[in-house]
């Protein structure tokens, strides 16, 4: 009995030739022109369906038939081995599967860049040795000095930067536990006044900042202090690496996802969640300055101070690392400013 | 022009059954942490394929999803090796770069082969012919000369790569010619350089006039403050870069012949702008949902604007013997798959 017309390629020329294909006897079978083509039910490869497109089965020989009888090609029930296909034919088709796909994949999408990238760069970072951190800290310090011109050589007198140093050493040993760190002295020229984290437990500090904490002198280190308590926050948790591989991470699963980079659209929500999950670490790095100055019997006020301070020279201007993320300073000052002065003496 | 001999190209697709594939193509590529996108890509390039229709009969892409795998896990891992290693060993980052530029001319021409060889029409595929040495002369040396001549031999290299693109593709034994004029390459150029001139002063107007309130938000490194100047740069950008493209295409295409058959591309520049541009914003400001839309009305329209010229006679392209059809399709497990793009 004839099952249905179709398009008959030999895969030699390019000419259609239209046949009438009928099935008899688990063979699939039919004429063109004088020739009769028989082909074993189970030896043909019945291509997986895509939308509407016409059907197509693949001849043994190299051969191919190709149909818009959808019906009849479905009424086949051809052996095809791929049930994976079918269903995700099905699911392709159906406007309610579409609906569930579309909000799944969205919660699927975020879920992985809001929660799964950062424990994975958690991951990594623990895995990764602490001397290869420091070469990378190294790196990047190098190209802020050089490549990018950041930085000038610090114009500070050695006796300024030995107190703050010795001052640092003293908070440090008043820790159950201090990160192992390196502090820098910089100019920071287009940069001003500012503070920051690198990989590997590197912290620069800018003359400019230190400046501006120089207003009483006698409670002037608690404030630089105060800020670098904040950095080594950082530094514990080795958030300068982990915000590095979140980065590298949230871009490659954009990339992986897309297949292909014409997706400018897909990048904006991954730069937004990277602003989301900095806050968080500021926030750590928040606690840990907030316990670790009252356990050096520094007043937490101090980080208060000098975060007024800059707030007042920045507005206008870049923000420092310490302020960045954090639109509202007042709100994240106060536990600083409510704090009990600690009752030791520094 | 006779209309008799004129074939046109016929695009059946329709964008509520591409989202359909869309979507789930995407919903699985982020549950298989991105491995599905191989079988997404087949997924998709099999929907615009098996839709794009000349005189009946559509094309079909043939690749298997696992040699695309492949081919992304090694250029994956290489390129964290290479992130990992810029930060780290500067030397061994430069070696890998001096290793991928020494191998680019080879990943060209296979992943122009790969392409070609898994796809097909009438039974037939396509192949690809061309030589990694030309390749290299194409996208290695001549490049070289950019900076010699002050950019002023670009078009030249265009005219060269899109011929070499164009001639090495065959279909079933039929090689494709090609013969585009050189001059044409420069006014085309000239033209869009031109336009860019008068957009960039345009663009510099329509940052000044937003920077009013923009800047502002720059200043508080409010990041999402930047986004109104990279919209501006990026329209900008599009309007020059389909401007060009519709010039070029029309020129490659009605250059093109096979056999007894030319072709007619007929895209107009302004269509083709609004085009972009509307898809760029149709993208952006609906997070991405509308890309399957932007993605049909595309192939839509160079469906639309592309003819065949000529008695199609499709009897009279032939292709290996049968046989030989199989050896060619196993050794296709190579599995480079770049896109390469006109231009
Ligand atoms: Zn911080």
């Amino acid at each position: 009995m004839t099952v249905f017309r179709a398009d008959y390629f030999d895969g030699i020329t390019a000419g259609a030739k239209v046949v009438e294909v009928s099935l008899l006897d688990q063979h699939l079978r039919f004429v063109h022109g004088e020739q009769e083509e028989t082909f074993l039910l189970a030896a043909l490869r019945p291509q997986a369906a895509v939308g509407s497109a016409r059907r197509v089965i693949e001849l043994p020989d190299g051969g191919r038939l190709e149909t818009e009888d959808v019906a009849a090609f479905d009424r086949l029930r051809l052996p095809s081995a791929d049930r994976f296909w079918r269903r995700l034919h099905m699911l392709e088709n159906h406007l309610g599967w579409v609906l569930v796909s579309l909000v799944l994949a969205i919660l699927a999408g975020w879920g992985m860049i809001r929660y799964g990238v950062p424990v994975l760069a958690e991951q990594v970072a623990h895995a990764t040795p602490v001397r290869v951190e420091i070469k990378l800290g190294e790196q990047v310090l190098a190209a802020m000095d050089h490549q990018y011109g950041y930085f000038r050589p610090s114009t500070l007198t050695e006796q300024r930067r030995a107190s703050i140093v010795a001052d640092l050493k003293a908070y440090c040993l008043k820790q159950p536990q201090c990160p192992a760190y390196r502090l820098e002295f910089r100019q920071g020229g287009s940069i001003g006044a500012n503070a920051m984290a690198l990989p590997g437990g590197i912290m620069v500090i800018t003359d400019e900042l230190i400046a501006l904490a120089q207003g009483n002198p006698a409670e002037s280190n608690h404030e630089i202090i105060a800020v670098l308590a904040h950095e080594l926050g950082h530094v514990e948790r080795r958030h300068a690496l982990r915000q590095t591989l979140q980065g590298t991470f949230s871009g490659l699963v954009l990339v992986a996802l897309t297949g292909d980079f014409d997706s400018l659209a897909a990048g904006l929500p991954a730069v937004l969640m990277q602003m989301n999950y900095s806050r968080q670490m500021e926030n750590e790095a928040d606690q840990y300055a907030l316990a670790s100055l009252q356990r050096a019997c520094i007043p937490p006020q101090a980080f208060a101070g000098i975060l007024q301070k800059l707030q007042k020279q920045a507005e206008g201007g870049n923000l420092p690392e310490v302020l960045s993320s954090h639109p509202d300073t007042q709100a994240r000052i106060q536990p600083f400013v409510d704090a009990e002065k600690p009752a030791c003496k520094a | 022009m006779n209309g008799e001999n004129q074939t046109p190209v016929v695009f059946t697709g329709k964008t509520s059954e591409y989202f359909g594939i869309w979507i789930v193509n995407l919903l699985l590529s982020i549950l298989t942490l991105g491995i599905y996108s191989a079988w997404a890509k087949v997924r998709r390039k099999k929907y615009f394929y098996q839709h794009t229709f000349i005189d009946g009969v559509a094309f079909d892409y043939h690749a298997s999803p696992i040699a695309i795998l492949k081919g992304r896990a090694i250029a994956f891992a290489l390129f964290v090796l290479y992130s990992v290693s810029s930060n780290i060993s500067p030397a061994f980052s430069g070696i890998l770069i001096i290793a991928f530029i020494i191998f680019l001319p080879w990943i060209i021409v296979r992943s122009l082969v790969f392409n070609a060889r898994n796809s097909s029409h009438r039974g037939l595929r396509f192949d690809f012919t061309g030589k990694a040495w030309q390749a290299a002369k194409l996208y290695l040396f001549m490049p070289l000369l950019i900076i010699v001549t002050f950019g002023l031999i670009y078009p030249f290299i265009s005219q060269r790569r899109n011929q070499f693109l164009m001639q090495g593709h065959r279909f079933g034994l039929s090689q494709m010619r090609a013969e585009f004029k050189v001059s044409g390459f420069y006014v085309a150029y000239l033209q869009a350089f031109l336009l860019s001139i008068a957009l960039i002063g345009i663009g510099g107007v329509a940052t000044i006039l937003i920077s009013q309130d923009g800047l502002k938000g720059l200043t508080t490194n409010n990041p999402s403050a930047i986004v109104p100047f990279i919209l501006v740069y990026v329209v900008m950008l599009t309007i020059s870069s389909a401007f060009l493209r519709s010039r070029l295409v029309n020129m490659i295409w009605n250059g093109t012949s096979i056999d007894h058959i030319g072709f007619k591309s007929t895209l107009r520049a302004r269509s083709l702008v609004w085009l972009y541009v509307s898809n760029l914003l149709a993208i952006v400001f609906s997070l991405g949902l509308l890309t399957p839309w932007a993605h049909v009305r595309t192939v839509k329209y160079h469906a639309d604007n592309m003819a065949l010229l000529g008695e199609v006679d499709f009897d009279h392209f032939v292709g290996e013997k049968k046989a030989e059809i199989k050896s060619t399709g196993e050794e296709i497990g190579e599995m480079f798959d770049v896109d390469l793009a006109f231009g």
